[in-house]
């Protein structure tokens, strides 16, 4: 297990950061990118198999204000119970602390419900692995047009 | 590109008659869902990635896990409607008479069948499909027959085959080698809780496996006998009611109880519906129930632990005997040994999938650096042109290698891909649908060698 505080932050999650972060966001990084920054998630996925995991999810958490689900691993039950038709009928965005192979899996799904990634930042411990905070919404009215 | 995601309706699903009716973009998920929203004592058969489409894995030729005549998707679909290049909508089987009572119950129609185009093929858009579904069963046992001899591999698979054809079980079966550290069990990923305890091999264990031939020495089999390890392990799938179930496995012990020191051990027994607590225990396709974890389970493991950017799976088709599964390792073993990176997947052992073939499945992992993915490359098509050599061929591969295998199809100077060649010229006379899919190419892009001189 790592805790938080062990995490480093690679190069690409400084990049994503510091577009997160900006309200200068359309210059310094991409729409996509822009458009999450400002958006708070509806609910946080977090996946407790991953050390440091849960700690992030909640710190994010109070400052979003919103709930968490927690899964070990597999996130296919959560996803079919808690979001799938949430994601076909209203338009909550969603955030979550995970895997990249779950991020990979639900990137995929949110394209079939017009979702789109809009912010992905990778937090690498010195083991290697890797977790990824992230953000999935409703795909921006910018990006309207082939994606 | 057509993309046929938004036809995603599920037309009919008659629980009597256990079919199904679908559009393109149905996945897995959805046809389960509407099974399980409607309330129907009926089953899907998914693979591991629960998003595919239904109709996409018939067509590639895909499998699941359930019992044997729905496992195999291509042979429980029953029915197709397709839109040829020319614009017409074809409907295969009964589905051609004009208000067919019976499209989804029987497949052939009359006069040639046609269904095979469409299948690994490029000859029109398959835009409905029936398929069959499977009866919810009662319940599910799994039981494990072990032997202990490195030529009990012979016994074993004859007596496997006559089982299985003689249906007295129909789950799915997997191969393993406790004593060559090698599985295809799902536990081995850690797709559900082990039927027996999982052994760590011991460093001389280890040292005995690199020092075997083709799987073999004298001094491993008789560690193994010393330490009651058996040599291979056959773990067999039952569905139906236990009483049911329970007098099949005493049919198939039967059958088996010749081979000297052979083991039997039951395995679960699973009542269905299935309880939540045993959803953690099991496969979950093997019971009909689609899911994501493959993603999680195989993409960064002991054998692979930076993860990998995919895979490319080489899974040719051999005889079902013992034999060929060592002959495959004979001869493809070396091959793999060559790889840089080195080949961590020990012995081979076959896919059981198919209730009359094996399928040996090695994925060969793809990584970040160009140099050693070309070397995959490299090694996939000599993987490939060495099996072609024993007879052994490809029943499915990545588009990279298609028309290559194509071409190890060429019994009668390549006499079926002219013939199909032929068949494209005239269903897609401008060759504007997947030219080159499965090595088939329209005219225009076909020089008059594969046209076999018709120009």
């Amino acid at each position: 297990m790592i805790s938080a505080s062990a995490l480093s932050v690679t190069r690409r999650t400084a990049c994503a950061g510091i577009a997160a972060a900006s309200t200068l966001a359309p210059f310094a990084a991409s729409a996509r990118e822009a458009a999450g920054a400002s958006m708070k998630p509806r609910l946080i996925l977090c996946d407790t198999t991953l050390g440091g995991s849960a700690a992030l999810a909640e710190r994010w958490q109070r400052d979003a204000g919103c709930e968490i689900a927690f899964f070990a691993a597999d996130v296919t039950p959560l996803w079919q119970r808690r979001f799938h038709r949430a994601w076909n009928t209203q338009t909550p965005a969603l955030g979550g602390i995970t895997s990249k192979e779950t991020l990979f899996c639900l990137e995929r799904l949110a394209w079939d419900a017009g979702q789109r990634v809009l912010v992905r930042t990778s937090l690498a411990d010195r083991s290697g692995a890797t977790l990824w905070r992230w953000l999935i919404a409703p795909r921006p009215a910018r990006m309207e047009g082939p994606a | 590109v057509v993309d046929c995601k938004r036809l995603n309706r599920v037309l009919a699903i008659d629980e009597d008659r256990a079919f199904a009716l679908v559009e393109p973009g149905v996945s897995y998920f959805d046809l389960y869902r509407e099974i399980e929203e409607r309330g129907l004592a009926l089953w899907i058969d998914c693979p591991d990635p629960g998003w595919g489409s239904v109709i996409g894995n018939a067509l590639d030729r895909g499998c699941g896990y359930t019992a044997a005549r729905f496992r195999n998707h291509w042979e429980a679909h029953c029915g197709l409607e397709v839109v040829t290049p020319t614009g017409e909508i074809v409907r295969t089987g009964m589905g051609a008479m004009p208000g067919a009572a019976s499209w989804q119950d029987y497949r052939n129609g009359y006069g040639p069948v046609v269904d095979g185009l469409f299948s690994q093929g490029n000859f029109g858009i398959v835009t409905k499909m029936g398929i069959w579904l499977m009866p919810r069963p009662q319940g599910f046992r799994t039981a494990i027959i072990e032997v202990p001899r490195y030529d009990d591999i012979h016994e074993l698979v004859r007596l496997y085959t006559l089982a299985e054809n003689s249906r007295l079980f129909d789950g799915m079966p997997y191969f393993a080698s406790p004593l060559l550290n090698v599985s295809n069990m799902p536990e081995a990923i850690g797709m559900e809780a082990p039927d027996r305890a999982l052994r760590v091999p011991s460093p001389e264990q280890l040292e005995l496996i690199a020092g075997a031939e083709v799987g073999y020495s004298p001094a491993l089999e008789r560690y193994g006998l010393v330490r009651g390890l058996p040599y291979w392990t056959l773990r067999l799938g039952f569905y139906g009611p236990h009483a049911v179930t329970g007098a099949q496995w005493e049919a198939v012990k039967a059958l088996f109880a010749n081979i000297e020191g052979v083991r039997f051990h039951d395995g679960k027994l699973v009542d269905i519906p299935v309880a939540e607590d045993m959803r953690e225990r099991i496969h979950l396709p093997e019971l009909g129930i689609p899911s994501l974890e493959i993603f999680q389970l195989v993409s960064r493991r002991s054998f692979n632990p930076a993860g990998s950017r995919g895979h490319i799976g080489f899974s040719p088709v051999i005889p079902r005997t013992g034999q060929a599964i060592l002959d495959f390792n004979r001869v493809l073993g070396p091959i793999l040994a060559r790889m840089r990176s080195g080949w961590s997947g020990g012995f081979i052992l076959p896919h059981l999938y198919w209730d009359r073939a094996f399928v040996c499945v090695i994925g060969l992992l793809l990584g970040e650096e160009p140099d050693e993915n070309r070397e995959i490359v490299a090694l996939y098509e000599t993987l490939v042109v060495a099996a072609c050599e024993q007879g052994w061929g490809e029943y499915r591969t990545p588009n990279l290698f298609q028309d290559l295998v194509a071409r190890t199809y060429d019994a009668g100077n390549g006499a079926l891909l002219r013939f199909q060649e032929r068949l494209k010229d005239a269903v897609d006379p401008a060759g504007i649908m997947a030219p080159g899919r499965y090595g088939i190419m329209p005219r225009r892009f076909r020089d008059d060698v594969t046209a076999g001189g018709e120009g």
